[in-house]
C-alpha cells in the first residue's frame, strides 16, 4: 500500500521539504513529509491544516487520475501470479501462501514486491509492504513495514489505537466508553458486542480480533449472479462502454438485492476484440457497491487505453501486449456475496434518509424505468422558463454541488429584475404608472446568476409544458394579435383560445417583451421571440410566447 | 392518573400562587412527535397545526378550478428540502423547475420521475422507501386500492406521501382527470381564491400571487383553517399575509396605480 497515493498519483511528487496537503471535501486526505512534521493528519479540516501549518499547498484531489495512475501497478502485481484485488487506489492486497511457497518465505516474496514497485518508477521508497492475516492486520502490518505471523494478528493488533476499525460512530461510542485499544474491544465477548452493536459491530470485533473476516467469507456465490453484455459493434470509446457498466451495476444490484445479499468482492471483466481478458477484483467489508466499481472502471478503461496504445506504438519490453482495439463484452461477476444485514434504525428517530438509501431506492426505479429515467434538475443560463432547466439523470456527476447551492442562492430574495433596460430592447417611452412597486431595478449580478438580457424575472410559472402547446390571443375584434418588429402589439388583447377551444376573457396582460436570440449566426438559428403574460377573468395567469406570428402557452402560473 | 384527589401535590388549590401562573401557562410538550416531523415552512405550520408535516402521514393537495395548486404543492416541498430531506416526485413533465427553486425547493435533492410509465404506484412505492418525502402527481389518476397501499407503505416507512388530486392545469385537465380520494388523508390543502398582482394594461409585470389556502385536518382542531398566503409574495418568499385582508379589497400598490389611471 501507498498512504501517500493521493498525494503522489495525479502530481508533480512533492518532495519531503513540501508541504503539500491533498484535500477532498474540505477534509486532509493526505499530506507530505514536512506537514505531517507540522502536525497535518489525515482527517484534518482544511482550514485546521491550513492554521497548522502556514504555506501550505492544498492540492484538490483527483480521485481519476489516481486509478489511472494505479492501473500499471495492479498490473506488476498480478505478474508476481496472484490474483490481485483492490479497494481503493493506493492498496492492494494478493494471497501469499502460493507466491510464498514459489518465491521462498513471505520475506522473500515482501523483497520481490517491493523491487517490483520500485521499478516503477512512481512513488519510489513510499511503498508499504506487510503481510497478515485478513486485510486489517495485513495494512497494518504493512504500515509499520512488519511480517505478522499466521496466528499472531491479534497480539499485533492490541496495542494499536481503536479507530483503525474505521467506523466513527462506533469507534466514538467505545471511546466513551473507555475503550481505547483494539485489544480492550477484542477482549470484549463477542455475543455480546453483536447484541449491542448490530452485525457491523460485530463484523468490527471480528477485525479486531485479529481474525480477518472469515466467519463471513469466503462463501462463493451458489447461484450464478453476474450480468453481462456483448457489444455488438465493439465499442472503442471508453465512454461508451462506461455507460453499458453503469446499467450493468444497475442491474446486477437489482438482483443482489432481491436475493437479499451484498456483494463483497466484484469481478470485472473486460473483453477485447483481440480477445484478451482484463478482469479486475474489488472489495469491502461492507459491501461493493457496483455503482462505485462502475464509476472506476471507466478511469480504469482510460489507463488501459493508454498503456496499450503506448505500448502498442513504441514497441517497449512490456511484453507481447496487443493494442487496444475495443471492447466486445463487459461483466460484472460478484465473486463473493454475504446476506444483507441491514441496519438498525433508531427507536425514535428515523435518520434522513441518507444518499445510500436514495441511491438504492433510484437504483430500483431506474431498474424497472431505465437509467434516465429519475432525473435531477439544474438551472441553467436561459431566457424562458423551460430553457432554464437541464435534467441529468441521477447517477451520473451532478454539476455545482457545493459550490452554487440554489438554497444560498435564494436567500434574502434580491431585488426582481427585469430585461426591460437589456441591451436587446430601447426602452419605450416612460410612463407615469412605472413608477410604482413593478419599478424595474437593474439586477445585481452574483456568481451563479450570469445575466441573460431579456430573462424573465421570478416568479416563474409553476407550470411548464414540455411541449408548449399551440394557443391563439384575439384582439376585441376577434383577429390574432401580433408582436412588430419595435415590440409593440398590434391590438389590445382580449381573449385567449386554448387548443381545445376553452375561450378566456383577457383582463389585463404586460409586455411584449421582445427576445432576439442567436441574431449573429443568420435565418436558420436566429430566432425572434416575444413573450406576454396575461391574467384572465377567471383568475388564471399565462405566459405566452410568439415566434413567426404563431402562439405558444409556454407556462402557467399555477 | 390520581386516585387520591386530597393528597394530589397538582391539585391546583394548594398551589402558591406563582406556580399557578406557571401552571396555567404550560402547554403539554411532545418531544418524541417532535422528532417525528419533517419541518416546513412558516406558514404551513399554521395550516398543519405543527411546526412540521408528521413522518409517515399522507397530505392531499388537491387541485380546484383556482390557480397555484402547484405552487402549493413545492412551496410545502421546500421547508423540508431546505433542512436536507430528499423529496421525490412522481410524474411531473410539466413542472416549472425554476418556480420550484424560487419557492426554495433545493433541486439537487430533488428526485424527478417524469414520466413513471404505466404503473407510477409502484415506481412510487420504491421510493418511499429512500425519501423523505415522495409527491404523486400523475394525469393519470391512481386507483383506490393503489393510493391505500401507498399510503399504508408510507406510515410503515415513516415517509411523507404527499398525492395531488383533483384538476390538473392544461392539458391534462382536458382528460377530464380527477381521481376521488378514498380515505381520509391527514392533511388535505386546498387553494380556495387566489389574485395575480402586477399587470396592468400593456405594464408591469407579475410580481406576487396571493391566494387562499384552505386546510382540512384529520387530527387536532377539527373543521376548516383558511389563511392567506403569498405564494410568492412581491419579495419572492412564502408568506403569510396580513391578517384576513382580502386581496381584492386591499390591492397592492400597482394595482392601485392602475386603478387610479
Amino acid at each position: 500500500m501507498c498512504p501517500e497515493w493521493p498525494l503522489v498519483a495525479p502530481g508533480p511528487e512533492p518532495a519531503d521539504a513540501d508541504a503539500v496537503a491533498v484535500v477532498d471535501q474540505e477534509r486532509v486526505v493526505a499530506a507530505s513529509g514536512r506537514a505531517l512534521a507540522e502536525g497535518v493528519r489525515p482527517g484534518l479540516r482544511r482550514r485546521e491544516a491550513e492554521a497548522r501549518c502556514p504555506g501550505l499547498e492544498v492540492r484538490r484531489r483527483d480521485e481519476a487520475e489516481e486509478v489511472r495512475a494505479f492501473e500499471p501497478v495492479l498490473e506488476v502485481l498480478e505478474g508476481l501470479g496472484a490474483p490481485v484485488a483492490t479497494r481503493a487506489p493506493g492498496w492492494a492486497a494478493l494471497p501469499t501462501r502460493g507466491p510464498a511457497r514459489y518465491f521462498g518465505g513471505e520475506r522473500a516474496l515482501v523483497d520481490k514486491v517491493v523491487a517490483a514497485l520500485d521499478g516503477l518508477g512512481v512513488a519510489t521508497g513510499r511503498w508499504r509492504v506487510g503481510v497478515g492475516d485478513g486485510e486489517l492486520v495485513a495494512t497494518e502490518a504493512a504500515r509499520q513495514g512488519a511480517i505478522v505471523a499466521r496466528g499472531r494478528g491479534a497480539a499485533f493488533l492490541a496495542p494499536l489505537g481503536i479507530d483503525l476499525v474505521g467506523r466513527t460512530e462506533l469507534v466514538g461510542v467505545l471511546r466513551r466508553l473507555g475503550i481505547d485499544t483494539l485489544g480492550a474491544f477484542a477482549a470484549l465477548g463477542e455475543a455480546e458486542v453483536g447484541a449491542r452493536f448490530g452485525a457491523d459491530g460485530a463484523l468490527a470485533h471480528r477485525l479486531a480480533s485479529g481474525l480477518g473476516d472469515e466467519p463471513s467469507r469466503p462463501r462463493p456465490t451458489r447461484a450464478d449472479l453476474s450480468v453481462r453484455t456483448e457489444l455488438d459493434p465493439p465499442a472503442a470509446d471508453v465512454e461508451a462502454v462506461a455507460f453499458v457498466a453503469r446499467g450493468l451495476a444497475v442491474a446486477l444490484a437489482a438482483r443482489l438485492s432481491e436475493a437479499g445479499l451484498v456483494c463483497t468482492r466484484l469481478r470485472v471483466e473486460v473483453v477485447s476484440t483481440t480477445g484478451e481478458q482484463i478482469a479486475r477484483r474489488w472489495s469491502g467489508d461492507g459491501g461493493v457497491d457496483p455503482a462505485v466499481v462502475a464509476e472506476r472502471l471507466r478511469w480504469q478503461l482510460e489507463a488501459w487505453t493508454t498503456v496499450r496504445g503506448r505500448c502498442g506504438g513504441a514497441g517497449q519490453d512490456v511484453g507481447e501486449v496487443t493494442p487496444w482495439s475495443g471492447v466486445e463484452s463487459v461483466a460484472l461477476v460478484p465473486e463473493e456475496v454475504e446476506a444483507d444485514l441491514g441496519r438498525q434504525l433508531d427507536l425514535w428517530s428515523r435518520p434522513r434518509a441518507g444518499e445510500g438509501q436514495v441511491a438504492r431506492a433510484v437504483a430500483r426505479v431506474q431498474g424497472m424505468l431505465g437509467h434516465s429515467s429519475v432525473a435531477r434538475a439544474v438551472l441553467v443560463g436561459g431566457r424562458g422558463p423551460g430553457e432554464r432547466v437541464r435534467l441529468v439523470a441521477f447517477g451520473d456527476p451532478y454539476p455545482g454541488v457545493g459550490a452554487t447551492r440554489p438554497e444560498t442562492a435564494r436567500t434574502g430574495g434580491p431585488a426582481p429584475a427585469t430585461c426591460r433596460e437589456g441591451p436587446d430592447r430601447p426602452r419605450r417611452g416612460a410612463r407615469g404608472s412605472r413608477r410604482g412597486a413593478g419599478v424595474p431595478r437593474r439586477e445585481t449580478r452574483t456568481a451563479s446568476d450570469a445575466p441573460w438580457p431579456g430573462r424573465l424575472p421570478p416568479p416563474n410559472p409553476a407550470v411548464v409544458p414540455s411541449a408548449p402547446p399551440p394557443v391563439e390571443l384575439l384582439d376585441p375584434g376577434g383577429a390574432r394579435v401580433l408582436v412588430d418588429a419595435r415590440g409593440e402589439v398590434s391590438a389590445v388583447p382580449a381573449a385567449l383560445l386554448f387548443e381545445d377551444g376553452g375561450e378566456r376573457r383577457v383582463t389585463r396582460w404586460a409586455g411584449p417583451w421582445p427576445v432576439d436570440e442567436r441574431w449573429w449566426e443568420g435565418a436558420p438559428r436566429r430566432r425572434r421571440r416575444a413573450r406576454i403574460q396575461v391574467l384572465t377573468a377567471e383568475g388564471g395567469a399565462y405566459l405566452l410566447a410568439v415566434e413567426r406570428g404563431r402562439w405558444v402557452l409556454e407556462g402557467t402560473y399555477d | 392518573m390520581f386516585d387520591h384527589p386530597g393528597r394530589s401535590p397538582f391539585a391546583r388549590p394548594e398551589l402558591p400562587e406563582p406556580l399557578a401562573l406557571l401552571a396555567g401557562r404550560s402547554r403539554p410538550v411532545s418531544t418524541l412527535a417532535g422528532e417525528d416531523l419533517l419541518p416546513v415552512l412558516p406558514p404551513f405550520a399554521e395550516l398543519l397545526g405543527h411546526p412540521g408535516v408528521r413522518r409517515g402521514s399522507t397530505v392531499v393537495v388537491a387541485g380546484t378550478d383556482v390557480p397555484g395548486g402547484t405552487s402549493l404543492l413545492l412551496a410545502l416541498l421546500a421547508g423540508p428540502s431546505r433542512e436536507g430531506a430528499w423529496c421525490a416526485l412522481v410524474g411531473a413533465s410539466d413542472l416549472g423547475l425554476a418556480a420550484a427553486a424560487e419557492l426554495g425547493v433545493v433541486l439537487s435533492r430533488l428526485l424527478l420521475v417524469p414520466d413513471p410509465g404505466p404503473r407510477p404506484a409502484q415506481v412510487a412505492g420504491a421510493l418511499l422507501d429512500g425519501c423523505d418525502l415522495v409527491c404523486v402527481r400523475t394525469p393519470t389518476a391512481l386507483g383506490a386500492p393503489d393510493v391505500r397501499r401507498l399510503a399504508a407503505r408510507a406510515r410503515e416507512r415513516r415517509t411523507v406521501l404527499v398525492v395531488v388530486t383533483g384538476r390538473l392545469p392544461l392539458p391534462a385537465a382536458r382528460r377530464g382527470a380527477r381521481s376521488g380520494w378514498p380515505d381520509a388523508p391527514d392533511v388535505r390543502l386546498e387553494v380556495t381564491a387566489g389574485r395575480f398582482s402586477g399587470p396592468g394594461q400593456g405594464d408591469g409585470r407579475v410580481t406576487a400571487h396571493l391566494v387562499e389556502v384552505t386546510a382540512a385536518r384529520r387530527r387536532g382542531a377539527p373543521g376548516e383553517l383558511r389563511r392567506w398566503l403569498w405564494l410568492p409574495g412581491p419579495d419572492g418568499g412564502v408568506a403569510l399575509a396580513g391578517a384576513g385582508v382580502p386581496p381584492s379589497e386591499a390591492g397592492t400598490a400597482a394595482d392601485r396605480l392602475a386603478r387610479a389611471r
